[in-house]
């Protein structure tokens, strides 16, 4: 990618033919918005309204779960006033998105029980020249924040297919960006030199956070971030082995993080959607790395707590190659997406 | 994703990872050389040449060697099993005959003592499969 991606709901038909409607198409180009516009959630507020057709104003207001969702972003004056008011007065479409969880769409705010339902924020809003709102609840990727994105049109009527995957698109790529900070990593140098256009063996930059693989990294840097497709899987093996060994991690236990990382990666081509993201760094001793995807999630694990015992069995996943390779395994899931974080044990010897 | 590269690999640079070879035959064997990266992007080329070399010799032994191979994922390793469970009479006598620690690892992390004849070092060391 070279240049700001189209408008959000464009790319339904990726150029590998497998795209279509809400499928993958829509997942790649959740991931586009990320690696484009991450790890800033403001600079990626800030497109709204050139990747939403006929957004009048856009406000995020989010917060971990459980906790009151404060103000994240507002595009203009009205949308400010709306946002504050929503949360201070308990009142409006994104307050109803985070406790439903599900979408508010307001086709018209001038019809209806729209007045009694939020008595401040309705007159508000129609005062402020606002006649649709639409507030979709940060749900993706397998992590739910409390709050919503916000879009507010100065025209009635309600989405069409084309806008409602837009703006589902943009949400998604929020929602993903709330999900990094909580890694509490650097990420602003890893997301300018991402893989997101090349193979990265072929990238003279491809190394910079990481890849020059035997130079110390700065703590709570990521050493290394890309989000790929089926294609790239080989050069992430590679890169992976590359900097689990310029970590310090000998020979045999970067192999087995090397098919961990890679199976979980390809659990995300076969079922994950096509696309995901993987993240790698270092932190209090071990080498972590985080692998997610906006597939449909992982199906519930067996009840019985056992797995098949014959490995070339269909039913019988990289999971536990992944569980046996890695010191520990972290799985998040739900019919939005599913986060593997992996960690391996760094050897005490190994620098900083 | 939009780009190209995100996409499936072209068919060209799947066959440069992997390489399967017939390097000899010896009366009713023949030794071929898999070397490369066997997993789910090449599994399809191992069934593939395999299947040539079969036809061109539909009787006797055939011995894999992969101890050239780099890389092997659990797609990989079900597609070398899936040679061993195939019904025709063909392919009952296919035999690793050598691997390398990327098979080894992967079948020591999937507890399987023995895949077409083949024990990895770790299984010899357990005594599974003895």
């Amino acid at each position: 990618m070279t240049g700001p991606p189209d408008h959000a709901g464009k790319a339904a038909t990726s150029k590998d033919g497998r795209g279509n409607g809400r499928g993958n198409g829509h997942r790649d180009r959740v991931w586009d918005l990320v690696s484009a516009y991450g790890p800033d959630i403001t600079g990626l507020c800030r497109s709204s309204a050139a990747l939403m057709s006929g957004v009048a104003g856009m406000g995020l207001s989010a917060g971990p779960p459980g906790t009151v969702p404060s103000v994240r972003f507002f595009s203009d004056t009205a949308s400010s006033q709306l946002e504050s008011a929503q949360v201070t007065l308990d009142e409006g479409p994104c307050r109803d998105a985070t406790a439903t969880r599900r979408p508010v769409l307001v086709a018209d705010l001038a019809v209806g029980s729209w007045r009694q339902r939020w008595p401040w924020f309705t007159p508000a809003a129609l005062k402020a020249g606002v006649r649709a709102v639409f507030a979709l609840p940060l749900h993706a990727g397998g992590v739910r924040h409390d709050g919503a994105v916000d879009l507010y049109r100065h025209t009635p009527g309600p989405l069409n297919s084309a806008d409602r995957l837009a703006a589902t698109t943009f949400t998604a790529a929020v929602t993903e960006l709330l999900t990094l900070e909580r890694h509490d990593l650097d990420l602003t140098g890893v997301f300018t030199r991402g893989w997101r256009d090349s193979r990265p063996e072929n990238r003279a930059d491809a190394t910079d956070s990481g890849a020059s693989a035997a130079a110390p990294p700065v703590a709570g840097s990521v050493l290394l971030a890309c989000w790929f497709g089926p294609a790239m899987l080989g050069p992430i093996r590679a890169r992976i082995h590359a900097l689990a060994t310029g970590q310090g991690l000998h020979s045999g236990h970067a192999h087995r993080f090397v098919l961990a990382v890679h199976e979980a990666a390809a659990n995300v081509v076969r079922h994950g959607g096509g696309h995901g993201q993987l993240l790698l760094w270092r932190r209090d001793g071990r080498l972590w790395c985080e692998i997610s995807d906006h597939g449909p999630g992982k199906p519930a694990p067996d009840p019985s707590g056992g797995h098949p015992a014959d490995p070339t069995a269909p039913s019988w996943s990289g999971m536990q190659i992944i569980q046996r390779a890695c010191t520990s395994v972290d799985i998040t899931t739900d019919s939005s997406g599913t986060r593997l974080l992996l960690s391996h044990r760094l050897d005490p010897r190994s620098r900083p | 994703m939009s780009n190209e590269n995100a996409g499936w690999p072209d068919a060209d640079e799947v066959e440069r990872r992997l390489t399967v070879t017939e390097v000899g035959v010896r009366q009713d064997v023949v030794r071929v050389a898999v070397t490369g990266e066997l997993d789910m992007g090449t599994a399809a080329v191992l069934h593939r040449r395999l299947c040539e070399i079969r036809g061109a010799r539909p009787a006797g032994r055939l011995e894999l060697d992969l101890s050239a191979l780099g890389f092997c994922d659990l797609t990989g390793l079900r597609a070398l099993d899936a040679l061993g469970r195939a019904s025709s009479p063909a392919w009952c006598q296919v035999h690793i005959v050598a691997a390398g620690p990327s098979l080894d690892l992967l079948l020591d992390l999937c507890r399987m003592p023995r895949l077409l004849g083949y024990i990895p070092p770790s299984a010899h060391r357990d005594g599974a499969g003895l």
